[in-house]
């Protein structure tokens, strides 16, 4: 068996293995599917590259082995790259909006506390 | 003109009955919101027997967002003047007076409380090493970035008129804020101005300033003023 073919494989175990654990995370409820289906995508779409031999033997055609393992290997690091700063962008845009929410939860909450006595002087 | 003091506490229900009460004995009488930022101990408990104002936090926002809590509840409530008072008893009132009266004169939009102005430095008061240095650290960033000469910039005890509070209310820095806040002014183009004061060491409790914070800090102020300098200006 050639290096390539063994890379492959090991490869698509891989990315199974990263696609099963995503959809046990939005199945458990612990991943919101919104927020996976960019992760998702990008799984199905290595791994459709990886099992599909006309892409790769196109890509071979082209560039040759040797610059297409490299080549792949690049665009995966970046499409990785770009979707964990997509993550980390909701992860803020939510950190502040869950701040905010905090924030008014407490001044309602002082609201509600001086309606209260209020009440308890039988002014209201 | 109205005055708020705004009293950030996490788990500081040793320290605010004595804050609460130096506040109270001051010869003017100024109204205090205390807020509990998500704290584990009884701070909540303390405060609704010493009769102050309240805003929980659900959970934990560190200062930043607890005192910028306090500036929503200012502009709610119609408040001219905000002073940032922390909630460990460090910073003692019989200084007030002396931080909000440029404010009230109008000669600064923000006057910080510091130790280590030129004309009267606390000499009482000791940092810790780790602190001074970051203090250093972020002084000089402040410099770079600004041209400002501010001595104190992790000084918490600030006195802000209603504009610059009303700034605050929308945005304001998290962790560490106080010298990133001093930069967020000065784009805006606030005064701010320093004052002597002298501060008193922490009776009781932990500070938030740790080693290993301390160590980080000054990663966070160049964090922190990275991305103020690269922000669109809006």
């Amino acid at each position: 068996m050639s290096e390539v073919i063994q890379l492959r494989t090991c490869g698509m175990f891989l990315i199974l293995l990263v696609l099963v654990y995503t959809l046990h995370l939005v199945r458990s409820n612990r991943l919101s599917a919104h927020l996976a289906i960019s992760w998702i995508i990008a799984e199905l779409v290595f791994l459709i590259l990886i099992l599909s031999d006309n892409v790769w033997a196109y890509a071979k055609s082209l560039v040759g082995e040797s610059a297409v393992l490299y080549g792949a290997l690049l665009l995966g690091t970046v499409w990785i790259v770009f979707l964990m700063l997509d993550s980390l962008t909701r992860i803020s845009s939510l950190t502040v909006k869950l701040k905010e929410v905090n924030q008014e939860l407490a001044l309602a909450l002082q609201r509600l506390d001086c309606l209260e006595e209020k009440d308890r002087k039988g002014l209201l | 003109m109205k005055v708020l003091l705004i009293i950030p506490a996490h788990n500081e229900a040793k320290n605010l009955p004595q804050l609460i009460g130096d506040i109270r004995a001051c010869k003017i009488q100024y109204d205090a919101v205390v807020v509990d930022d998500a704290s584990s101990d009884d701070t909540a408990y303390v405060v609704a027997g010493l009769h102050v104002p309240i805003l929980r936090l659900a959970a934990n926002l560190g200062i930043g967002g607890a005192v910028q809590t306090g500036f929503k509840y200012a502009v709610l409530k119609g408040y001219d003047i905000a002073v940032q008072v922390d909630g460990d008893g460090q910073h003692d009132p019989t200084w007030l007076e002396t931080i909000i009266e440029p404010v009230r004169r109008g000669e600064a939009d923000c006057v910080i409380g510091s130790r280590y102005t030129g004309k009267n430095p606390d000499v009482d008061y000791k940092t810790p090493l780790p602190r001074r240095l970051g203090m250093h650290f972020s002084v000089g960033m402040l410099f770079l970035a600004t041209g400002l000469h501010i001595t104190d910039t992790t000084s918490g005890f600030r006195a802000l008129n209603r504009p610059a509070f009303e700034f605050f209310a929308r945005s304001y820095p998290v962790d560490h804020p106080e010298a990133e806040a001093l930069l967020m002014l000065h784009q805006k183009n606030f005064r701010i101005l320093e004052v002597a004061v002298k501060m008193r060491g922490r009776v009781r409790g932990k500070s938030l300033f740790t080693f290993t914070n301390a160590m980080l800090y000054p990663l966070r102020v160049i964090i922190g003023f990275m991305g103020l300098i690269l922000q669109k200006k809006g």
